[in-house]
């Protein structure tokens, strides 16, 4: 019995070793593609992505459209299209314009969570993943594999120890069972480290090289910095200069506009009486427009414009 | 309540404040006044838009769309009651509505018609009018409306109503120079001689607005910027009269903060623009 604890304690701390080395290999492995794959200095949404996760890059899409005007912020944080508003060589600015040209009024904050899960903010992660800047999905799958038989060798381990003192104390032979308890706690000191490591290194959201390039960035790019688009990128909405604007991005402005609230006053394109037109988009405010403007019962009546009525075509009536 | 031109303050340039353009508003340089629909908004629980832009000096006139001046029943006292409340929260110096014809017989037309522009109709109308300026506490401006069609028993031009109801009442006039143009591409009335027939020194304020043609008909959808045809009615109108207030209606499909003031900068370029030449 004690000649098999010792050997138990031998194959143990061999098992360590090999597993622990193999959690380095995958956690070098890792950064060793980082290095090769580098390709080009980040633009200002992967660095918001380094800085701050999905959620950056959306929030600095919206933030910089409403900035310059592209969208329309209103209080209460109701997101609207802007009607001639620029293409954007950006896929998630695009993202932002034709989410927002779809469903213009929305609030702020669905419209950033849509930006978050959306393809064009995937593919820079996918990009940040290639170019080793974060770890790729999976690719410390193995290591965690790794880590967690690091950790039931540390239990073998202290059962191992614990079973030597036993021994020892029952009067086993000293000359086996000490080298043996020895070893034990040995591998289970270490292998505790190791999975603890392990573990740690795994969590982070970058890698060494993503903290580098994030760290340069933000030396370069102090908060406040007149570079808006990398400033917000880097520290998020409060680097908006616009009041205003920065309350209802963030969530903090005054409650919407009882108009927005009540549906009844706010009828978006509406078929027009008796004739026809079928018309589109959310628009909130009730108007008196034109030629195709609608009137319905109660207080609420003449509502929304001819706008979303496509040619105009077939709307009867007047409109003061 | 009657009014006349010189009752009121000068308004200056403004815009028709929408929920959707409320920062803009806010943001935008150059707008002296603002309107707002009625209907949209609840005297009790102004939008703090508003209220902001009330603390600034800005005055706010309250547009109503619903009451219905031009039909045979007499106005809601609900719906004046609360057309009275807005001016009251709002502290605004005058109401506005639209000479319209909107139901009849407890169904509601969808729309804002022409009323029927006979000697019997306007003593219909007068006696609707004058219930609604003794309910308001403030003057009652009243609104020219685009119109595709016309009553076929009309024994007078809407100008010529609008005149004849001025006349009765004392009602202010709001000119929408963009549903004279509408009227005018439409149904081939003359801007320029209903501008001739319209008793300006009652006249309140001024709307523009653009639209679209299409398939011959004029669309004065309040979406797009004022084509220059309507603002040289404007133009003609102020060779006639200084306004005391010219407003742009924009109701979707709303374009830049800079694009807008742009439309500000059209207006005002225009209402300076005197002797401008339209066909008549």
């Amino acid at each position: 019995m004690d000649l098999f604890l010792l050997i138990l304690s031998v194959v143990l701390a061999a098992g360590a070793a090999v597993t622990a080395r193999a959690i380095k290999r995958e956690h070098a492995a890792t950064r060793a593609v980082t290095r090769h794959s580098r390709l080009r200095a980040p633009g200002r949404y992967e660095l918001a992505y380094l800085a701050g996760g999905a959620d950056r890059v959306a929030d600095t899409a919206v933030g910089l459209l409403a900035n310059s005007g592209d969208i329309r912020v209103a209080r209460g944080g109701r997101v609207h299209h802007v009607e001639g508003a620029r293409r954007s060589r950006e896929p998630v600015e695009e993202t932002v314009l034709g989410t927002v040209a779809t469903h213009s009024g929305m609030a702020a904050g669905s419209l950033r969570r849509m930006v978050a899960r959306s393809l064009a903010v995937e593919t820079i992660e996918q990009y940040l993943a290639r170019t080793g800047m974060i770890p790729a999905d999976g690719a410390l799958a193995r290591a965690e594999r790794l880590g967690t038989w690091l950790g039931a060798l540390a239990i073998a381990s202290f059962a191992g120890a614990a079973g030597s003192v036993v021994l020892l104390v029952l009067g086993g032979e000293r000359l086996l069972l000490l080298p043996a308890m020895l070893v034990f706690v040995g591998t289970m000191v270490t292998t505790a480290v190791g999975a603890w490591w392990n573990r740690r290194a795994g969590r982070g959201p970058l890698t060494p090289l993503g903290q580098e390039v994030l760290d340069a960035a933000r030396r370069a790019t102090l908060r406040g910095d007149a570079d808006l688009p990398v400033a917000m990128a880097l520290y998020g909405l409060d680097e908006l200069r616009n009041p205003g604007l920065r309350a209802e991005l963030l969530g903090v402005g005054a409650p919407a506009s009882p108009s927005r609230r009540r549906s009844a006053y706010s009828r978006g394109g509406s078929s027009s009486g008796s004739s026809s037109s079928s018309c589109g988009a959310g628009v909130t405010s009730y108007s008196c427009a034109g030629t195709s403007s609608r009137y319905e019962g109660g207080l609420s009546s003449c509502g929304g414009g001819s706008s979303s009525c496509g040619g105009g075509g077939g709307c009867g009536g007047g409109g003061g | 309540m009657s009014g006349s031109k010189r009752d009121l303050p000068d308004l200056g340039v403004g815009i028709g404040w929408r929920a959707e353009l409320d920062l803009t508003i806010e943001r935008m340089a150059g707008v002296d006044f603002l309107e707002v629909v009625a209907e949209n908004v609840r005297p009790a629980d102004l939008p703090e838009s508003l209220r902001v832009l009330r603390a600034r000096g800005l005055p706010v006139v309250p547009h109503g769309v619903s009451l219905g001046v031009g039909g045979a029943e007499r106005p809601s006292a609900d719906r004046l009651a609360h057309l009275a409340a807005c001016a009251q929260a709002l502290d605004s110096p005058l109401v506005s509505e639209h000479l319209a014809f909107v139901r009849g017989g407890g169904m509601e037309a969808g729309h804002l018609l022409p009323v029927p522009r006979t000697r019997w109709s306007l003593r219909v109308i007068t006696e609707n009018v004058r219930r609604a300026q003794d309910s308001l506490p403030v003057p009652l401006a009243l609104e020219n409306v685009a119109a595709i069609f016309g009553w076929p028993d009309d024994e007078l031009t809407e100008a010529e109503f609008l005149a004849e109801l001025v006349e009765r009442t004392g009602v202010m006039l709001l000119i929408d120079v963009a549903n004279l143009y509408t009227n005018q591409f439409n149904l081939g009335l003359s801007a320029v001689a209903a501008l001739d027939t319209l008793p300006l020194e009652h006249l309140a304020y001024v709307h523009v607005a653009g639209g679209y043609e299409h398939h011959g008909i004029w669309h004065d959808t309040h979406t797009t910027a004022a084509p220059q045809a309507v603002l040289d009615v404007l133009s003609e109108l102020c060779a006639r009269v200084s306004p005391s207030g010219v407003l742009l209606e924009w109701d979707d499909e709303y374009p830049s903060d800079a694009a807008l003031a742009t439309e500000l900068s059209r207006i005002r370029a225009a209402m300076h623009r005197v002797g401008a030449e339209i066909p008549r």
